[in-house]
């Protein structure tokens, strides 16, 4: 008996494809609860030893970035050459230090996603408040979300709150209900 | 399904989530609100609570467009009989003769006499198009229940 092998071995459709995805031309909402009715929106970026604070004026003041690259939901959909407009995470984490080696995002509304620091900086990583020249729509995670394109959407957290650096890898949300650790879906990684 | 041809072996896995799923062991009033087809998972539900024969409270709320277009009609008529859980169906396009609502969505006074109270603590599980359970969640959090308590699955773009 062979295991499950996953959709490695299917044809590929378009190289820009990771295994088992298909392209997706409108823009699935996804979400395991309510959008949030954020008041009063702030940001907040914490390592063990120090915090900083954002207003959306604070944030719109920041260094302003345009990143075009595709996305890739769990649930199988792709979106090929997206365009959006944010934060750096190496811009908000600056002069923060940090032995840690995790983080932990947290969304209004009580979402979380844990990643590897390594995931979210160095360029890999944005706050992003725009799609497609547009503000970013509530059920899209608007007014700011998380965006970690090089893994699994779930990991670019909705209504993104704050980013706490964790000594270990604590699950999330999905994690802690089967999802995987780290999602890359260049291998798959979607189940734990 | 992109790439399969007819007679391609699949493998299946899952489920995977557990997320928007309702337990017998579960201790809180059920609150179902299905729109249109999206009273498929909630029928799953239904059918867990009445094999538990559990005492949970249990009720749905179904919106649909016509008499005509009503999920699982028989199977829930006989539910309601034996009074397993309470039904409650709403009609957006044309209702039966008789009825006393218009035809429309679901509205901030059809929830209020629908579902439970805030305080009594129910879990809500509301499926449908992306639009409807926009709505339905946005009507439930403005009369005062907890973000927390509902749990949403959607489909469609918006």
């Amino acid at each position: 008996m062979v295991g499950f092998t996953g959709f490695a071995s299917r044809r590929r459709i378009d190289p820009a494809l990771p295994p088992g995805q298909y392209l997706e031309r409108g823009f699935p909402v996804l979400s395991a609860g309510p959008t949030p009715n954020i008041k009063r929106w702030e940001l907040q970026i914490a390592t063990e030893t120090g915090q900083r604070s954002f207003s959306w004026d604070d944030f719109l003041a920041l260094p302003q970035e345009d990143v075009d690259t595709d996305i890739h939901c769990v649930t199988s959909w792709s979106k090929l050459g997206t365009h959006w407009r944010g934060v750096s995470l190496d811009t908000l984490f600056d002069g923060l230090e940090t032995q840690h080696r995790f983080a932990l995002a947290r969304s209004y509304g009580g979402y979380t996603t844990n990643l590897p620091l390594d995931d979210l900086l160095g360029g890999k990583a944005w706050i992003v408040h725009t799609f497609e020249g547009q503000p970013l729509a509530d059920d899209h995670g608007g007014p700011a979300r998380l965006f970690v394109p090089h893994l699994y959407f779930w990991k670019s957290a909705k209504w993104v709150q704050g980013i706490q650096t964790m000594p270990q890898n604590t699950p999330g949300f999905w994690e802690g209900l089967g999802y995987h650790e780290h999602g890359d879906p260049w291998k798959e990684e979607r189940y734990s | 399904m992109q790439g399969l041809e007819p007679g391609d072996p699949l493998e299946i896995r899952g489920p995977i989530g557990g997320w928007f799923v309702w337990r017998p062991t579960d201790a809180a009033p059920v609150q179902l609100i299905g729109g249109g087809s999206g009273v498929a998972p909630l029928m799953a539900m239904v059918r867990a609570r009445v094999a538990a024969s559990g005492a949970v409270p249990f009720r749905l709320l179904s919106s649909v467009r016509s008499p005509g277009a009503a999920y699982y009609g028989s199977e829930l008529e006989e539910l309601k009989a034996a009074g397993s859980l309470r039904v409650d169906t709403v009609y957006t396009r044309r209702c039966p003769e008789g009825s006393p609502r218009a035809p429309g969505r679901l509205t901030a006074a059809d929830l209020e006499s629908l579902v439970p109270e805030p305080r009594a603590g129910a879990v809500f599980y509301v499926c449908g198009p992306n639009g409807f359970v926009a709505h339905v969640t946005d009507l439930l959090a403005a009369l005062g229940h907890d973000p927390a308590s509902i749990r949403t699955e959607r489909f469609g773009g918006p």
